[in-house]
């Protein structure tokens, strides 16, 4: 490369400087060429290997000259030749490789060329490798990647484009130069074009899936075009388009998987709810049969157990994903329930729910719905005996580490002096407390003065 | 006396609501099981109220079949249902002088929502 002869551009204000310059370049068999610089655009500059300038030019044009050594895709040397040695460093700073000092001989412009072309023929080697290693990559890879101008014409392409087209005569070589709408389907081609719009607006990479129903079954396309960027500004747009085909159908398999597994549980759900209804019409028609109003109560109350947790299916069935019921609607459902049952003739009891929403699940639910139904049961049978007026409260509170605070009180006659809670031999308490203990793993206290107060603590895991 | 129409494919919670009824002193004047039986029983028996189930067999759900009987006769209507949604508990209560019960239920809640229909019949 060296050995053949190389454009050396040269930019001089002096009419024999530019005839002397030219005179050294031809005579070591180099081209000179005089350049235009109010015309960066021409093919020539491309094909200059060094360019060479006097100090008045270099001045005058030196930030344009070193803005196109820097855009250029091979090292090009930019020589200045001065007249004043001290300013040597100045230029360098400036971005100049080299100061020729003048006046030099043929031998020292000689020495500086062999160095610079030198230098220029390992970059282009590298620039070749480079190319051709990206090449080899890109072309390797199984996505149709191109890049587009800013106007949306193709400028490089790898030879995928059949891969997505398979009925399209398109290849890499007959895509470059084409703008979008010659090489997509109406409808993609006006999609993309809106996606390299939003590129150049917003300057970020936008992914988008389009379904193409080209070929004999429709395949899901996955493009993503981001900005080649050039300081600020938007130089080209890159774009790769990868075949998403397996995994739309994969997420729509697994879409469908979990659409079938929710219907099957609320439908589960539902029937579970229906077998309680039929289990309630049971007892009532067996109670009609019994004469005993005690026995004719304990039926009763075998009926509200299993409303309780027949709410707990209900406000399952409703939810989105049929895992967790919020435990404060839940309880306000339960209150509703037993003042149906027990708020009857002239005494009037009120209930209150206060706390915040937590969620809970069916595990959980289900003992704290039933020791629930107890501890408020209890309040209606027996804490306002001989009373017109009273209120039952239940407190609802997420404490630290996940944990559950539920306090149920009433303003009753409270308890004897001296009850204890573990002793008692109501089986309804007892039944309290292995809920607790023993299913929810939790803790209850029991205080009572003024009516009666329960303390309640579990963990839903 | 006011008659009372039950429309329920399930027998225990059909006899059970019976039960309950008569137990109020009401004419349970028929116990069906599919939309197009209760048509029937509505065009001779005129009762006053129908407890009707919205999952009903057959052709007409619950919902058509009482859009069918008011086009043929005023009676309040108690839809019972195991398949809730707002969308057709507003079509249900849109038709007046309805309720909504949601299953499991227990025979005293139709025997208070009994109460409140003819309440507002008279």
């Amino acid at each position: 490369m060296i050995l053949h002869s190389h454009n050396i551009g040269l930019i001089f204000s002096g009419k024999g400087d530019l005839r002397l310059m030219e005179e050294f370049v031809r005579s070591l068999g180099h081209c000179s060429r005089a350049l235009d610089i109010n015309d960066i655009t021409l093919p020539d500059w491309k094909e200059i290997s060094i360019i060479i300038t006097d100090e008045e030019s270099g001045w005058r044009h030196g930030e344009t000259l070193v803005r196109i050594k820097k855009c250029s895709d091979v090292f090009t040397a930019l020589l200045v030749a001065v007249r004043k040695k001290n300013a040597i460093s100045r230029w360098l700073e400036f971005g100049f490789d080299d100061v020729l000092p003048m006046p030099f001989t043929k031998a020292e412009l000689r020495a500086r060329l062999t160095t610079f072309l030198r230098i220029r023929e390992q970059s282009y080697e590298l620039k070749e490798r480079s190319d051709a290693m990206l090449k080899a990559l890109v072309e390797s890879s199984s996505d149709h990647i191109f890049m587009l101008d800013r106007d949306g014409t193709f400028v490089t392409s790898n030879n995928k484009m059949t891969s997505f087209f398979p009925d399209s005569y398109h290849n890499a070589d007959n895509v470059v130069g084409r703008p979008l709408h010659e090489i997509y389907p109406p409808d993609l081609a006006s999609a993309l074009e809106s996606m390299l719009k939003e590129v150049l607006i917003s300057k970020k990479p936008v992914t988008r899936e389009y379904a193409v129903a080209e070929t004999a079954y429709a395949t899901w396309h996955q493009y993503t075009l981001y900005p080649i960027l050039l300081g600020a500004e938007v130089t080209a747009v890159g774009g790769i388009c990868r075949d998403v085909t397996p995994l739309k159908e994969a997420q729509e398999r697994a879409y469908s998987s979990l659409k079938e597994k929710d219907a099957l549980l609320r439908e589960l759900y539902h029937r579970t709810k229906n077998n309680m209804q039929v289990i309630i019409g049971m007892l009532y028609l067996q109670r009609q049969a019994v004469s005993d109003e005690s026995v004719s109560n304990v039926f009763r109350e075998v009926e509200n157990k299993i409303a309780a947790m027949a709410l707990v299916h209900q406000r399952l069935y409703q939810t989105k994903d049929l895992s967790r019921i919020d435990l404060k609607e839940y309880v306000g459902d339960l209150l509703s329930l037993l003042v149906r049952t027990y708020n009857k003739g002239i005494q009037s009891i009120s209930t209150e729910v206060e706390g915040e929403s937590i969620l809970i699940s069916i595990e959980t639910a289900i003992p704290c719905g039933l020791l629930l139904n107890e501890l408020i049961s209890n309040a209606f049978k027996h804490a306002f005996r001989e009373r017109q007026k009273g209120v039952i409260k239940i407190g609802i509170l997420k404490l630290e580490k996940g944990i559950i605070e539920i306090i149920v009180t009433d303003d009753g006659a409270g308890f004897p002096e001296g009850f204890d809670l573990r002793r008692s031999c109501s089986s309804g308490l007892q039944t309290v407390v292995s809920l607790v203990e023993h299913q929810l793993q939790g803790t209850i206290e029991m205080s009572s003065g003024a009516g009666s107060r329960f303390r309640i603590t579990f963990r839903d895991e | 006396m006011a008659k009372i129409l039950i429309v329920e494919d399930e027998a225990i919670t059909a006899m059970s609501i019976r039960l309950k009824l008569t137990s109020m002193g009401y004419e349970v004047c028929g116990l069906v099981s599919k939309g197009e039986e209760a048509l029937e029983r509505i065009r001779v028996h005129k009762p006053d109220l129908v407890i009707m189930d919205v999952g009903l067999p057959g052709k007409m759900n619950g919902l058509e079949t009482a859009r069918e009987i008011r086009k043929i006769h005023e009676a309040g209507i108690i839809f019972i249902t195991g398949y809730y949604d707002e969308g057709m508990e507003a079509e249900g209560m849109g038709m007046g002088n309805s309720r909504f019960l949601q299953k499991p239920f227990r025979p005293r809640d139709i025997e208070r929502l009994v109460k409140e229909v003819f309440r507002e019949q008279k």
